[in-house]
C-alpha cells in the first residue's frame, strides 16, 4: 500500500467531513495519489485527475457567478403568444374545434386563444386518437409547429411533441402535457405530474367548451414568461393580474413550489405586488439555496 | 419532473468518467462524477472550492504561491497541467510594450495584438469563441468587462496578477488585461507574477506534460491509419453518415418551406418566426 505523504485539506460534504490525503502510488509508474476519505468512505484519484477535478470545480464556481452578475435577457425569437392578443373566451374557432374533437371521443381543455390561433391540451393517451383525426379529416392540414422537433427542439422526459394542424383557416396548437421550457436550448421539459393532474382533474366550463381551470393557466403562463419568453410582457401582466381575484395563493404556493423550489415563497410575494419586472433578474440571480 | 432552471457549469472527462456540475435554481448545486451524484447547497459548494484551494497550496507548497489568488480559467484551461513542475515564484514589474501576446504561430507585441485592435474596433481577429471564455460570453463582451473592471479597481484586482512562466515576457495569462492597460494607462510598466517550472525552456518551446510525444500530431495521424485502417474507415464512414443525415435533414425542410411555401408565410407572421 502506498505511504501516506501528508494530510491536505479536510472538505465538508453535508454532514460529511472528509479528508484530501497525498499518498505514495501502489506501483512506482503509478505516481502520487490522492485519497478523499474518512473512517467509512475512501474515493482514490490519481493526482492529476484531482487537479483536473478541482480545477473543474473552481472553475464552476466562476462560470456561476459570472451567470449569477451578468445576466442577460436574451430576446431570441419573440414568442407568438406575446404577439398576438390572447384570450380565454370563446369564439367561433374554438367551438369548431371542441365539436371535432368531443366528436372524436378526445377529451381536451382549451388553453388560451387568439386571432387565428387556439392552445389545446390533450391527454397524451389521446396521441394516437388525434393522428387518426387528422389522417381521416382532409379539411385538416398537419404542420411543422415552430416549436417543434424538426425547427430543432428536443422533448425530454418522456413528453409528447406538439402538434400544429389547420383546420377551416384557423391554427390549433395541440399540447399533451403542459409545458415548462427548458434552460437548455431548444428544450421541453413537462411540468410536474402534480400538475399534469391538476388540470385534467379540474376543468373549467364555459359555455360548452371545457378550459384549463384558473391555476394550472396561471403556473404555465407564468412559467412561459420565466423561462421562454424571459420577460413578463403587458399581455402575459394583464393575463395574471385578471386572475389574481380567482385563485388561491395558497393553493398556487403548493403548486408552484414543485417548479421554482426554494423561490417559491419570494415570487409569490413578487406577483402578488405586481412586481412582474423584478422576477426575471431576481430568480436567476437567487442563491439562497 | 426535474427542475427546469438548469444551468450546466462545466462539463468534462476525468479517469475515463464524464463529470459535470448543474445549478438547479432553488435547488441545489449538482456534481456528477460518473454515476455519483453530490448535492451541495450555495455556502456548501462556496466552502468546498475554498477548501480545495487550501489543498491544492498544500500540494504544490511552492512559496508564494497562493490558488486563492491564481484565476479559475486559467487554472482549468492551462495551469493545472504543468502544476507539478512549479519550483519557484517571484514577482516583477514589466513594461506593457515589452510584453508578448501569443498569437497563432508568432508572439506580437502588445500594441499589434488582437485585443487592442478589437478595443480599437477591429473586432474580427479577436472575434474566435476561446476555452477562456465564460459560456455563452462572446470575445467583444469579454473585453469591454476586463475594460470596465480595470477603470473600476485598477490593476491587479484581487491580487490577480499577469502571468508570465520564466524570465520571458510572453503572456500566459491576462493579455485582456494587458491590452486594457494599454489602452488606458499607455506604456506604463505594471507588476506580473513569473511562474517557474522545472526543464521549462523558451516560448518557441512548450512545456513537456508527461505523455506527450515528440512526434508531430501529423505524422501520428498517417502513422496510426497504416496500422489501424479498419478504425480509420470506420470513423470515415460515421462522418460520412453524419454528413448525409444533416443534409437529408435540410432538404426535407428546403422541399416543406417550397410546398407549403404560402402557408408558412401566413404562420411565420402569427408565430413571429424569425
Amino acid at each position: 500500500m502506498g505511504e501516506k505523504i501528508r494530510d491536505l485539506n479536510e472538505i465538508t460534504v453535508g454532514s460529511n467531513k472528509l479528508m484530501i490525503e497525498l499518498n505514495e502510488g501502489y506501483l512506482k509508474e503509478q505516481g502520487r495519489v490522492i485519497h478523499v476519505q474518512n473512517k467509512h468512505f475512501r474515493y482514490l484519484l490519481k493526482e492529476n485527475d484531482f487537479l483536473k477535478l478541482a480545477s473543474e470545480i473552481l472553475r464552476a464556481k466562476s462560470e456561476l457567478d459570472y451567470m449569477r452578475n451578468c445576466y442577460s435577457k436574451k430576446g431570441k425569437i419573440a414568442d407568438f403568444k406575446s404577439k398576438i392578443h390572447i384570450q380565454r373566451n370563446s369564439g367561433e374557432h374554438v367551438y369548431q374545434i371542441s365539436n371535432l374533437l368531443q366528436i372524436n371521443e378526445i377529451d381536451y381543455r382549451v388553453i388560451e386563444c387568439g386571432a387565428g390561433y387556439v392552445s389545446i391540451l390533450l391527454h397524451y393517451s389521446d396521441y394516437a386518437k388525434l393522428k387518426m383525426l387528422c389522417k381521416r379529416n382532409r379539411e385538416i392540414s398537419v404542420l411543422w409547429h415552430p416549436y417543434g422537433k424538426m425547427f430543432g427542439y428536443s422533448f425530454i422526459y418522456q413528453m409528447n411533441p406538439f402538434e400544429l394542424i389547420k383546420f377551416k383557416n384557423t391554427y390549433y396548437e395541440f399540447m399533451f402535457q403542459l409545458p415548462c421550457a427548458s434552460l437548455t436550448p431548444k428544450t421541453w421539459i413537462p411540468l410536474d405530474r402534480v400538475i399534469q393532474e391538476l388540470a385534467w382533474n379540474n376543468k373549467d366550463l364555459k359555455g360548452e367548451i371545457y378550459y384549463l381551470d384558473d391555476i394550472s393557466f396561471y403556473i404555465y403562463r407564468v412559467c412561459w414568461a420565466v423561462f421562454k419568453d424571459k420577460n413578463f410582457s403587458e399581455k402575459t401582466k394583464t393575463l395574471l393580474e385578471n386572475l389574481q381575484d380567482h385563485i388561491s395563493w395558497e393553493v398556487l404556493y403548493q403548486y408552484m413550489k414543485l417548479v421554482f423550489f426554494s423561490y417559491t415563497s419570494q415570487l409569490i410575494s413578487l406577483l402578488q405586488d405586481k412586481r412582474y419586472d423584478e422576477i426575471i433578474t431576481d430568480y436567476f440571480m437567487f442563491d439562497d439555496y | 419532473m426535474s427542475n427546469p432552471a438548469v444551468r450546466k457549469l462545466c462539463m468534462t472527462t476525468i479517469a475515463g468518467m464524464p463529470m459535470w456540475m448543474d445549478d438547479n435554481i432553488g435547488e441545489s448545486i449538482h456534481v456528477h462524477f460518473g454515476d455519483l451524484r453530490i448535492d451541495l447547497t450555495n455556502k456548501e459548494f462556496e466552502k468546498i472550492c475554498e477548501d480545495i484551494c487550501t489543498a491544492i497550496n498544500q500540494l504544490v507548497q511552492v512559496e508564494g504561491f497562493d490558488m486563492h489568488n491564481i484565476n479559475p480559467v486559467y487554472m482549468e484551461v492551462m495551469l493545472w497541467k504543468n502544476i507539478h513542475y512549479l519550483e519557484y515564484i517571484r514577482y516583477d514589474t514589466v513594461a506593457l510594450k515589452e510584453m508578448l501576446c501569443p498569437d497563432v504561430g508568432i508572439y506580437k507585441p502588445i500594441p499589434d495584438s488582437k485585443c487592442v485592435k478589437a478595443l480599437d474596433g477591429e473586432t474580427k481577429e479577436n472575434d474566435v469563441p476561446r476555452l477562456s471564455h465564460h459560456l455563452g460570453q462572446s470575445s467583444q463582451d469579454r473585453l469591454e468587462r476586463v475594460y470596465n473592471s480595470i477603470l473600476k479597481y485598477d490593476y491587479p484586482y484581487q491580487n490577480e496578477y499577469i502571468v508570465m512562466y520564466g524570465d520571458d515576457n510572453v503572456i500566459q495569462d491576462g493579455q485582456h488585461r494587458a491590452a486594457c492597460l494599454w489602452k488606458i494607462k499607455g506604456d506604463v510598466s505594471v507588476p506580473v507574477m513569473r511562474l517557474y517550472f522545472k526543464n521549462y525552456k523558451s516560448p518557441s518551446k512548450k512545456i513537456l506534460s508527461k505523455n506527450r510525444s515528440i512526434i508531430p500530431a501529423e505524422i501520428r495521424g498517417i502513422l496510426f491509419m497504416i496500422k489501424e485502417p479498419r478504425y480509420f474507415v470506420r470513423q470515415l464512414l460515421k462522418k460520412i453518415r453524419r454528413s448525409l443525415k444533416g443534409f437529408i435533414k435540410r432538404a426535407i425542410m428546403r422541399i416543406y418551406i417550397l410546398k407549403h411555401k404560402k402557408i408558412f408565410e401566413e404562420y411565420s407572421s402569427i408565430f413571429d418566426l424569425k
